[in-house]
């Protein structure tokens, strides 16, 4: 009598440890987004292991499902991101041919009113040519993000002299900044100043910073340096452009590297641009491997840093 | 008088009191078909009249995804007043939870613990 309850319990107790090893089996391929798997709902199962089995079953399928529309969508969104950025950089391209036209054409105008000593009238075409060149300017912008989100931008990596590329920047900056009322500070601290990167894209990437900072800044400071950083054992050089102007606020910290992002609509009016700059610079830093972030305080200043890997962008 | 049942593979379903009740018998998975071949019979025992049901899950084998989401297909609504759940047992509760929680049902639903306080509520669901 006792050896048939304890075989009775032996066996209960072998098979809820297999059933127990079924649903753990379950749950593991879940764990591992195997969401097909089933657990097995058997006669003889206790009726909680078989409530559990039901449950994860039902589960795994709504995963399943859900996972499927979520791929699905996310397949779709990328699909239409790429029409989107093919369609912007082919109709800038289209955008660009004509500007460049009317922009040609009115320098010419303008030496031909020069020759005929109708001097007074070339203002006009100087407000001609300056609307143009900032339309130029904006669909330049809009090509360049459109490119970049498209996946066309080719990263051209060569070994640069850092301290001479700063020292050309702060020349091209030269005349904007001393017209805006502003002193251009420079602090270049490296050891080694050489650096494997895109020198077109970092310069792109630091004309846009240093424009900003000379744009929100009047009669202030701005200062421009770079340093040697190690992290992980691995070398970085930091560039950071750090101004006295008008600042960020908390808030829009997040939001300022967004596309189409200024910290408020009437800047864009005020300051113009297409809010598009720094969109274009924290991807541009993508490409190159590095990375930017800003701090700032209002009405303080704002600082912002570029951390570039010595030895360029990861490869592959 | 005798009351007339259809048993199919997965439920035994009949009328009383202008109730359909459906009992989920413990044979095997529902799987779509079997819920068309459900939703046949309900239809034939009730003859067009839209009623309130009775659903005892609690002996299930479990459903798949396409069946769980036949049964609250919009135009169940359109032979369903209302939906008793007894849900006295682990199954039970897991089926209660899932149509209270994931995919609701186009009519009210209430759950229950008491088959005759399921009774009492469906009575006053009758259109």
């Amino acid at each position: 009598m006792v050896a048939a309850e304890l075989a009775a319990l032996r066996d209960y107790r072998e098979r809820t440890e297999r059933q127990m090893e079924e649903l753990f089996n379950t749950i593991t391929a879940f764990a591992a987004l195997d969401y097909d798997r089933r657990a097995l709902v058997h006669d003889d199962n206790d009726e909680l292991i078989n409530a559990m089995a039901i449950g994860l079953n039902m589960m795994g399928e709504e995963l399943s499902h859900t996972m499927k529309a979520l791929v699905g969508a996310r397949d779709e969104a990328l699909a239409a991101s790429r029409a989107k950025s093919a369609f912007l950089a082919n109709i800038s391209h289209e955008l660009r041919t004509p500007l460049n036209a009317i922009i040609g054409y009115a320098e010419i105008i303008r030496e031909d009113l020069v020759d005929a000593g109708q001097d007074a009238l070339t203002v006009d075409v100087d407000r001609l040519q300056i609307a143009s060149r900032h339309l130029l300017n904006l669909i330049q912008d809009v090509l360049d993000l459109a490119r970049i989100e498209a996946g066309r931008v080719d990263v051209r990596l060569e070994q640069i002299d850092l301290r001479t590329l700063l020292q050309e920047l702060q020349t091209t900056l030269a005349p904007s900044v001393k017209e805006a009322g502003n002193v251009l500070h420079a602090r270049v601290e490296l050891g080694r100043p050489q650096v494997l990167t895109d020198p077109l894209r970092l310069q792109q990437i630091l004309l846009n910073i240093l424009g900003n900072a000379n744009k929100f800044t009047v009669g202030g400071d701005i200062t421009l340096s770079a340093c040697d950083h190690v992290e992980h054992g691995r070398a970085f050089v930091d560039i950071t452009v750090a101004d006295t102007g008008i600042g960020i606020p908390a808030d829009k910290l997040e939001t300022i590297f967004d596309a189409f992002t200024q910290v408020d609509d009437t800047a864009t009016r005020r300051f113009g641009g297409t809010g598009l700059g720094l969109a274009i610079s924290r991807r541009l830093c993508d490409l190159l491997g590095g990375s930017i972030v800003v701090s700032s305080e209002l009405r303080r200043g704002s600082t912002f840093r570029v951390r570039l890997p010595v030895d360029g962008p990861p490869r592959g | 008088m005798e009351l007339r049942e259809i048993v199919t593979r997965t439920e035994r379903i009949w009328i009383e009191d202008g109730i359909v009740h459906c009992v989920v018998l413990p044979t095997a998975t529902h799987t779509l078909d079997d819920a068309h071949v459900n939703s046949r019979a309900v239809d034939e025992l009730a003859e067009g009249r839209k009623l309130p049901m009775l659903l005892d899950t609690r002996d299930s084998r479990g459903l798949d995804r396409d069946a769980r989401l036949y049964y609250v297909r919009p135009e169940a609504a359109d032979r369903v007043s209302a939906l008793a759940m007894l849900i006295d047992s682990q199954v039970g509760r897991m089926f209660g939870n899932f149509y209270t929680n994931v995919h609701r049902p186009p009519f009210p639903l209430r759950l229950f613990n008491s088959e005759s306080d399921a009774l009492v509520w469906l009575k006053e669901q009758v259109v």
